[in-house]
Formats: C-alpha cells, structure tokens, sequence
C-alpha cells in the first residue's frame, strides 16, 4: 500500500447518518419544543408586566422607565435569569430539577449542552459520575472529569486545564463552562489550599466570581502577597456567590493561608545535602509544581561528587562493618536508583539545562535512561491506543492527552530530529488509524475530541514535515468540525 | 508520570530509620527494641506513635510499616542501602 493510498484509508469522513442536516431527529424535535415553551412563557410574563404595570401606571412613567420595565428587565429575565436562577441558587442549594429547568429554559445553554451540564451538576454537588456509555466528551463532560475524584487539584486535573486552554477553534468552551463550570473548579481547589491548580484553573475562567478567585489564589500563594486586603473586599463585593467565598476572602485577607503554605523545596544553592536536594525536586514533582530542567541538571552535577570515589570508599567501609559482602555491588545499586530518579525528573522537567553536558560515563548513562524511560512512556501512552477497542470518547480523550504530555515533553528534551524520527517510527500510524476509528465509531458524540485531536495531529505532522498527514488531518478536524458545531 | 514520582517520594519518606525513628548508626539490638516499642504504642493506640517525622514532612505510621521497616534492617545490604539515604537526608552537606 503506498502512502496516498494510506493517507486516503485515514481520511476521517463524517460518519454517515451523522451529518448536521441528518443529526437526530428526536434532537430537532425538542429544540422546536424549546423554543415554543420559551415564546409562550415569555410572552406571557411580557404581557402580564405590560399590562399590569401600565394599567397601575395609567402614563405617568417617563420614556426611561418605560424602557427600563418593558425592555430591560424582560430582556434580563430571558436572557439571564435562567442561568442566574440555575448556577447561583438551585445548584447550591442541591435543587437538581429545579437547575435543570432553569438550564433548559436558557436561551444562553445549547439544547446539546443540557446533558453534559446536569452531568457537571451532579458531579459538583457530589453526586457520582454517570456511566459514560453514551455521555458525549464537550468541555462540560471535561471539566466535569477535573472535578470527579480529586476536586480540579491533582495531575489528572492539571492535564485536562492545559488541554482545554489550547482548545483547537473548531472545539467549543462555552462562555457558561467558562464563568461558572470553571469557578467550581477553582473554589474546589482553594478549598483544598492549592493554590497552583486554582491558578491554572484562572486562566479558563471568566466572569467576576472567577476573577475575585484568581486574586484569592494569587494572595494565598504568597505571589500576590503586595494584594492590598481592600482590594479583595473589594472585588468580593462586586462578585456574586458572596456566600460562599466569605471563608475564603476571611482566610486570604487575614493572612492565616500565609503560615499555613508548604514551604517550597529547599532552593538548591541552600546548604543542604545532594540526597535531601535529590528528594525535594522528587516531593516537588509529586506535587505537581513544575521541575526545572536546569535544577535537574545541577542535581546531576552535584551527583557526580555525590557518587564519586571518596563516597563509594566510604560506602564500601561502611559495608565491612556491617559484613556485608559486596559493597561494590551495592554501591552499583545505590548508583543505578540515582540515575533512575534523574531520569524521571529529567523526563518530566521544563525548559533548557543550562549547562553543558559533560561528555563522560554519568551523563552518558544518564542521557541513555532518559532516552529509554522517554521511549517506555511513549510505548505506554500508545498501547491503549487500540482501534479495535471500544473506548469511550471521554476515555479516548484522556488517554490522547496522557500521549500528548509525553512527545510534548520529547519535544522540549530531544529537539524536532528524535520527534521526527519518533513520529514516524512508532506514533504516526497508530496514532492515526485510533483516531479515525474513534472518530467513525461514535459520530457526534465524538466529535469536539475529534476536532481536538486532528487538530494536533496535523501540527504534529506539520511540526515533522509530514505533509501527507498533515493535510489529510486537517481536513479530517474540518470534518469534525461541521459535526461538533 | 506523576504516579511514579508519588512511588519514588513514597520510597523515600517510608525509609526504615524514618518510620522506626532511630539514627542511621542505630546498632541492630536497637532497632528491635524500637520496633517493639512503636508496635505497642500503636495497639495502645496512642497518638504520637500515629505520626512519624521525615525530613520532608509527617507520616502516617502504621503497625504493617513498622513490620516491614524492621524487616528491611533486618537485611544488611539493604540496612546499608537505607543507611546512606537516611544519613544522606539528614545530614548537613
């Protein structure tokens, strides 16, 4: 098979039976009865307000308050109130039906965004995640999935903020997922006092309550330590949901978050030792904050006297007094578990070293571990990867994003060469071939992970010069598109 | 990624002189005694043996822990292993 003809097999066409002119008719129906019930309630609350009001008034209101009463406030009552009544009332006050009513009397919710926001609800009121067999993967069934388990903090969570802030065009985040999917998220993660995923978190988010939380995280996190107490009184005055952010606003303005954040890892010009250095970039990494390349590196550096001559004497001396027969051998192991740890944290650090690497048997050793474990992460990124396999599209999303994270990562480390050569080798086909049968197997459903994912399979290609690839992808995310829209 | 730098954290903070709260130089007739000392406390359920301090924070210590712990010192080699980290960790540079 040559590769036009391969690139032709991968070229994702609309599923059929799914294209928008023949998208469910069940669906269209109940957009028709939407709109219907909105004409006749609203026209009705209009009429009662016009005639009531201009009876009471019999003319003597002037032109600003007439306008006022019969367009401003009816358009409020259309247009905002639902999502008000929704998201600031029913939905903190556990009133499950009385939010999806007010949802789907929302001209601001789309009639294929109601499921996916009862499923958010019910996850954020702490309510277990729906099966997923036949839930659609949009960004509300995401931040929903952010939210499950570990409340918007944690690894899983980090990776979902960073995929939905790189949203390709084609894939929708709602302007409501933003203001108020996203400030659950944050007050979630503030409530747990971490303040790095609430930061993250921020930079989705939209509305005045998020942008009071972003100043919260900032303060609390000791960045924002020059937020003047008034400023955030401030802000919390103006913010809705005043309620539940009060203990926050107390606790930030108080400074008692100031004493209560972990210290960050011992800086590594700090007098301390290789071993205890080597452990808080590894404390650091567990907790998710980023681990500099250059960090690393100097670790690796101050390894090498750390392992040398004089310490492995001291090492074998030590083994005698406690008869163990092969201290060389042990000193071997210490050294092995040494250069797997730094090849971990190389593995997942950020940004350039600064120094060269110097051209002897430690870096070697190194550079040959990271290059393995970089190869095993990808191997294991791949494997559930599986066309064959039923997965559904939230999973399949979550599974790409785990890959995506690792040849990101190769990409920093091992420049465009190692990725080309990588790509071709061992992600591109595979790689491929899932997403189009992802893509054919569930449709609709699938669709804004499909836009996601041929989105940046196609700069992938474009990234490596593959052009076949590259084009075909492309039209394959247009394809999506039309469908995910 | 992330899962095997929680394992690789949790090797460290779990190193035997650690939970057992004893000196690396701790002699072997020592470590039995300590052993045997938290594992009471902890079926007296008394609350200071709950925690155990590493350089990196406090720990849960549970009677499993302190089992395997001493269990690890029991073996030379990796009593020699555990050694050099602990006394690595604990040490000034």
């Amino acid at each position: 098979m040559t590769t036009d003809s391969l690139s032709r097999v991968r070229v994702a066409a609309p599923p059929s039976g799914a294209t928008p002119a023949s998208r469910d008719a069940g669906t269209g129906l109940h957009a028709v009865i939407r709109a219907a019930v909105w004409t006749v309630v609203w026209a009705t609350i209009l009429r009662n307000i016009g005639g009531s009001v201009g009876v009471w008034a019999a003319g003597s209101l002037s032109a600003a308050v007439t306008i006022l009463i019969s367009v401003v406030i009816p358009v409020w009552l259309f247009v905002f109130f639902p999502s008000w009544l929704a998201w600031r009332v029913a939905q903190p006050l556990g009133m499950p039906v009385v939010a999806a009513v007010a949802s789907w009397m929302s001209p601001l919710v789309r009639m294929r965004d109601l499921r996916s926001i009862s499923v958010f609800m019910a996850v954020a009121a702490g309510r277990p995640f729906p099966p997923r067999d036949d839930l659609p993967a949009d960004a509300w069934i995401a931040l929903a999935a952010a939210l499950q388990g570990d409340g918007g903090v944690g690894a899983r969570a980090a990776r979902i903020a960073d995929a939905l802030a790189h949203l390709p065009a084609g894939a929708r985040f709602p302007r409501l997922a933003r203001s108020h999917g996203v400030e659950v998220l944050m007050l979630s993660a503030l409530r747990r006092r971490d303040f790095t995923s609430a930061a993250q978190w921020s930079g989705l988010g939209r509305g005045r309550l998020a942008g009071l939380l972003a100043l919260i995280a900032r303060a609390g996190s000791g960045a924002g330590s020059d937020i003047p107490a008034r400023v955030v009184w401030l802000r919390w005055a103006l913010a809705p949901a005043r309620w539940a952010t009060l203990p926050l606003v107390r606790a930030v303005t108080s400074q008692r978050w100031r004493s209560e954040v972990q210290p960050p890892p011992a800086p590594l010009a700090a007098p301390v030792s290789v071993h205890a250095r080597h452990v808080a970039l590894i404390a650091a990494a567990a907790r998710n904050q980023p681990v500099a390349t250059r960090d690393v590196a100097a670790l690796a550096a101050a390894w090498r006297t750390g392992l040398g001559e004089a310490a492995t004497a001291r090492l074998q001396a030590r083994a005698l007094e406690l008869d163990v027969r092969d201290g060389a051998e042990q000193a071997r192991v210490l050294r092995g578990r040494v250069l797997d740890e730094l090849a971990a944290l190389l593995s997942m650090s950020h940004g350039d070293a600064s120094a060269t690497p110097r051209d002897d048997d430690f870096d070697a050793e190194l550079a040959s571990r990271v290059r393995q474990r970089q190869l095993d992460d990808v191997r294991d990124a791949l494997r559930p990867l599986d066309p064959d396999a039923a997965s559904q599209p939230l999973e399949a999303w979550e599974r790409w994003l785990a890959l995506r994270a690792v040849l990101e990562r190769i990409d920093q480390r091992a420049g465009r060469a190692a990725s080309a050569a990588l790509w071709y080798g061992n992600v591109r086909d595979p790689l491929w071939r899932w997403s189009c049968a992802l893509f054919h197997q569930h449709g609709p459903r699938a669709g804004w992970v499909a836009v996601a994912i041929f989105d940046w399979v196609a700069n992938r290609a474009e990234y490596v010069g593959d052009m076949v690839a590259m084009l075909a992808n492309r039209e394959n995310a247009r394809a999506a598109s039309a469908i995910a829209r | 990624m992330t899962d095997d730098v929680d394992n690789l954290l949790r090797a460290h903070v779990a190193n035997p002189f650690f939970v057992l709260a004893l000196s690396p130089a701790a002699p072997a007739a020592e470590v039995e005694r300590q052993a045997q000392r938290l594992l009471s406390e902890l079926a007296a359920e008394l609350a200071a043996a709950r925690r155990y301090r590493t350089p990196f924070g406090e720990h849960e210590r549970t009677p499993e822990l302190v089992r395997s712990s001493v269990a690890e010192l029991r073996d030379p080699a990796r009593r020699l292993r555990h050694e050099w980290w602990a006394r690595g960790m604990t040490e000034p540079a």
